[in-house]
């Protein structure tokens, strides 16, 4: 169905790509090298939290960066992973480490059940969607036996000694950041990515040119929430209990779009730049501003970005990027009239 | 009204199109030949646009049948066409801005069965040669002018080979130097890839000089069909679409 080509494009010089990799390369090395040696709880805490972020990010990017499709319920999927290797636990005794790959499934497979349908609509009425089917989902979660309503669901604590717990899902999901950012990396650089724009800049032309659009956006989608599943299926885990509100919190969600559109929707560094950004500078307005205050200090500085940095940090980069782009000759020299 | 119908690439038989109360096309059949041109023209509201999406699955025609090489293909949508040949430009060119102009020309691809990357890659870099965009390639398509837009939006459509190129006003409000270059490109691929294109345009001596037949909608229906030095010389053509000069009145 699909024939999909890999082909990195070319920016800039030679050396100034492999000094970008070697930069991300020794970023990966020092957050291994502290994961491996570092001591404080607090600290391989708040970095595991931010790698996983940056998986959901990343899995949120593929359809809501690229394709354009603004999805507010993103939490919906993390929830049924966390829910799936919860209910496997409880009923089965399976450790959710063996039953996170069967959490992304479950998630896919809601995805798909909730996509075929949603995914005919377009902009806001999309985005409206995916955020009344998260309080729905939430509402059954409340309601069904299985899930144990407002009860929640325990699991074991790890035989582990706290920092042990945390520096355990600090490489988990360091990993899985790592597998993620590559697949979106691939993404990007491949044929599908540039179908996913184009449906994103002009989903009739696309789909006059020849790109399936709705299967290509269902497929995508089922991949998003797969990835969704696994991390809500990891996350049950390392909090060691699960109940509908804070499982299924629209925070989340909200999250994961701020650290799309701050970091830059569509690039594959986006998600490695926002989701620091946004838990780091929330954390700091949580400590420094008390009371809710901090979070309209923090929608404000949302606001900000988006009316006077729209694309985010790598949508300025890129820009910066395009603008040192040596132009081909005149046009009077390709004889065709300039741009 | 089929001149060759069992040899036909495209036949187009009887389509009719209303929009609410207002008829946009009514019975309307022609056919077009392979590896030939047939210029549409008619005036500003005759249904020339609505026909286009039509044979391209954009919209539904109300009654009759559009068939590509015979099999009936009224009612699939626009992605199917495209991979059965039907390959499409409109009226202001559509190309993926934030794309640049070589990963303009993958986006086709995307569902094309055993291409290889390689041969796929050539053939792009081979297309913008031919639209002389090859200096642009790696430039981000909203760089380009409104003229080399059009190049781009025209060689993306023959990425995929197709059997026959639908073009919406191709020379409308373009640098001469980008018509002239469009119009040896799709004698060009005439010849060369046995395509077939259907042009709708207004600048009918370009079209009656590139097109083997022509056919003019008036009013949503037929005016003439046929040869187009034949067809700008009917009666109804002249009153309905082209009228007559001061001196022949």
């Amino acid at each position: 169905m699909f024939s999909v080509f890999l082909i990195p494009k070319a920016t800039g010089s030679r050396t100034a790509a492999l000094a970008a990799w070697g930069v991300w390369l020794a970023l990966l090395a020092g957050l291994a090298a502290y994961g491996l040696f570092g001591t404080r709880l607090f600290v391989l805490s708040t970095l595991a939290t931010v790698f996983m972020y940056v998986v959901l990010t990343q899995a949120w990017n593929l359809l809501g960066g690229y394709g354009g499709y603004l999805n507010f319920g993103l939490v919906t999927f993390f929830g049924i992973g966390a829910y799936t290797t919860g209910i496997l636990f409880q009923y089965h005794e399976l450790s959710p480490f063996l039953t996170a790959p069967l959490a992304g499934v479950a998630a896919a497979i809601a995805g798909l059940a909730i996509g075929i349908p949603t995914l005919r609509l377009r902009g806001a009425y999309f985005a409206l969607v995916t955020m009344i089917v998260t309080f729905a989902v939430q509402i059954l979660a409340l309601d069904l036996t299985i899930t144990q309503g407002a009860l929640g669901i325990y699991l074991p604590a790890l035989p582990l000694k706290p920092i042990a717990v945390e520096r355990l899902f600090y490489f988990v999901f360091l990993g899985l950041a790592v597998l993620v950012t590559a697949l979106v990396w691939a993404v990007e650089h491949s044929n599908i990515g540039w179908a996913l724009v184009a449906i994103r800049e002009d989903e009739d032309a696309a789909e006059i040119v020849g790109v399936r659009t709705v299967e290509v956006k269902w497929a995508v989608n089922a991949v998003t929430c797969f990835i969704a599943g696994v991390v809500g299926g990891l996350y049950a885990q390392r909090i060691a209990y699960i109940e509908p509100t804070g499982t299924f919190a629209f925070d989340i969600s909200l999250n994961v779009v701020l650290m799309a559109v701050i970091g830059g929707a569509g690039f594959w560094q986006g998600p490695l730049i926002g989701a620091p950004i946004v838990l780091l500078v929330a954390d700091m307005l949580r400590v420094t501003v008390t009371s809710e205050v901090n979070r309209v200090i923090f929608s404000m500085i949302v606001i900000l970005i988006a009316l006077f940095v729209p694309g985010g940090v790598m949508g300025v980069v890129s820009r910066w990027r395009r603008a040192r782009q040596p132009k081909p000759e005149d046009a009077a020299a390709s004889g065709l009239p300039a741009p | 009204m089929s001149e060759a119908g069992a040899e036909a690439l495209l036949t187009v038989d009887g389509i009719g199109k209303r929009f609410r109360g207002v008829v946009a096309v009514k019975d309307v059949s022609f056919t077009v030949a392979p590896r030939s041109v047939l210029g549409l023209i008619g005036p500003n509201g005759s249904g020339k646009t609505t026909l286009l999406n039509i044979v391209n699955g954009v919209l539904a025609p109300d009654q009759g049948e559009i068939r590509l090489s015979g099999a009936v293909t009224t009612g699939r949508r626009p992605s199917d066409l495209a991979a059965l040949g039907v390959a499409r430009t409109f009226q202001a060119a559509r190309v993926f801005s934030t794309l640049t102009v070589t990963q303009n020309l993958f986006v086709p691809l995307l569902h094309q069965r055993a291409l290889e990357r390689r041969a796929a890659h050539r053939r792009a870099l081979e297309l913008l040669a031919f639209v002389g965009l090859e200096r642009h390639a790696d430039r981000v398509a909203s760089e380009l002018s409104g003229g080399q837009q059009r190049l781009l939006e025209f060689a993306r459509t023959l990425v995929t080979r197709p059997k026959i190129v639908l073009m919406d006003e191709p020379f409308a409000g373009v640098h001469p130097q980008i018509k002239a270059t469009l119009i040896r490109c799709i004698r060009e691929t005439v010849a060369a890839e046995g395509a077939s294109f259907l042009i709708v345009s207004h600048e009918v001596p370009d079209l009656v000089a590139m097109s083997d037949r022509m056919v003019c909608l008036v009013e949503g229906a037929v005016a003439a069909w046929g040869l187009p030095a034949d067809v700008i010389r009917e009666e109804k053509v002249i009153d309905g679409y082209l009228g007559r000069s001061e001196e022949a009145a």
